[in-house]
Formats: structure tokens, C-alpha cells, sequence
């Protein structure tokens, strides 16, 4: 896919780890890791604003994209 | 819901299995009476039974999958793409029996055309009971891939 999630460096800023991300952002521990692996295959708006809310972010901060 | 597809379940086996002991006991007879009618015909009497037994092997296995499908709809599992597959199977056992009975249906308009039409035609109405089944199973087959194809986006959708 051409579009990652980094999210290792934001989490590792705000000292959270995956379930605790999940638990703050309203989804589930498995639906988190999902897309931290890179498994998801697409991610809602709301879900992507809720992340950048908690982990304090842009979008282009955690969303790379890079060209095939 | 569920126990409407139970119900479903336990009719169809019920139905296999019937037709299953009415086609071993009653068919050599009624061909025999067949026969008793048509003394020319007598000869045909053995690759007729064996051809109708051989055929319902195709649709004993069909009802085989119609239960694993209605398994999978109990256990949640009925838009998946095994389920797709089932009917696929079910498709795939519809085209040979239309097959066999088409070649059974030239075969019998040859030989047994004057004496009784009617049975003749009887091979072209499971041919075309069978072509119904292909048709719909492949619908399915099709509906269902596509169902499950957006199921499973939705489950990746974070």
C-alpha cells in the first residue's frame, strides 16, 4: 500500500501504548493494532481526527505516503 | 430465524433421504411397470435405473451443501467467501446433471421417442430444473463474493 501509519514516534512522545491509544480514541485494542500494523484498510475521518486529537498531531504526521 | 434454517436443515435431510429409500425400493418397479407396457422396451429398464441413480448421487451432494450453508448461517458465518464457494460447488453439480440429462435426453428421443414422449420430456424438465439451480447458484455465488468482499472492507475500516 502506498499510504502507512507511523504511529510508534507519537506514542512513544506521549508515552502511550497501543491500548491505551485505543482506549482514547473510542476503538477497540485489535482494530488498534490493525492499523498500527498496517493491516486496516481504510481509517474514518473521526477516527483519524480523535487520533491526531489525543496524540496532539496532523494528519501528515502519521499518515506517509510514498509513491510504489 | 434461526430455528426457521434448523427447520430447513432437518426438511432437507428428511427429503434426501426419502427420495433416497423411494428411489431403491419403488423405481425397479415402476420401471418394471414401465416395461410391462412397453415389452420392446424392456431392455432399457437397467441403464435406466442406473441412470437415475447415478444422476441423484449429484443431488443427495447438493443437499449436502444447502445444509453446510445453512450451517454457516447459524454460526454467523453466512456471508463469507466459503459460503460462495458452497454455492459455486452447487453450481458445478447443477451443469453436470444438466449434462447427463441432456445426453439422457437425446439418447431416450432416440429410442424411445414414439412409445412415450412424455417420459422423454421428463429428462428435459430436470435438465431445465437443473439449469434454474446452475443460474441461481451462480447469482448467488456472485452477490455473495461481492457481499463478503464489503464485510471484510468494513472490518478493516479503523
Amino acid at each position: 500500500m502506498a499510504i502507512t501509519v507511523k504511529l510508534d514516534d507519537m506514542m512513544a512522545k506521549k508515552g502511550l501504548n497501543c491500548n491505551e491509544l485505543a482506549q482514547l480514541v473510542g476503538v477497540s485494542a485489535p482494530s488498534m493494532s490493525l492499523l498500527k500494523t498496517g493491516r486496516a484498510r481504510a481509517i474514518r475521518f473521526t477516527t483519524l481526527n480523535k487520533i491526531c486529537e489525543v496524540l496532539e498531531c496532523t494528519p501528515e504526521d502519521i499518515l506517509i505516503y510514498t509513491k510504489d | 430465524m434461526s430455528k426457521y434454517i434448523r427447520l430447513f436443515k432437518w426438511f432437507s435431510l428428511i427429503l434426501a433421504a426419502s427420495t433416497m429409500v423411494l428411489s431403491v425400493l419403488f423405481l425397479p418397479y415402476f420401471l418394471e411397470s414401465l416395461a410391462w407396457r412397453f415389452p420392446e422396451y424392456e431392455f432399457l429398464i437397467d441403464p435406466a435405473m442406473y441412470f437415475i441413480w447415478a444422476t441423484s448421487i449429484g443431488f443427495y451432494y447438493i443437499v449436502l451443501l444447502l445444509i453446510n450453508i445453512c450451517s454457516n448461517a447459524q454460526s454467523g458465518k453466512g456471508f463469507t467467501i466459503s459460503t460462495a464457494k458452497l454455492f459455486d460447488r452447487i453450481a458445478v453439480v447443477a451443469l453436470v446433471e444438466i449434462v447427463a440429462y441432456m445426453i439422457g435426453f437425446v439418447i431416450a428421443s432416440i429410442w424411445i421417442m414414439k412409445a412415450n414422449p412424455y417420459l422423454v420430456f421428463l429428462f428435459f424438465i430436470v435438465a431445465f430444473f437443473c439449469f434454474m439451480i446452475f443460474g441461481v447458484c451462480k447469482v448467488m455465488k456472485h452477490l455473495l463474493r461481492r457481499v463478503a468482499d464489503i464485510k471484510e472492507d468494513n472490518e478493516y475500516t479503523i
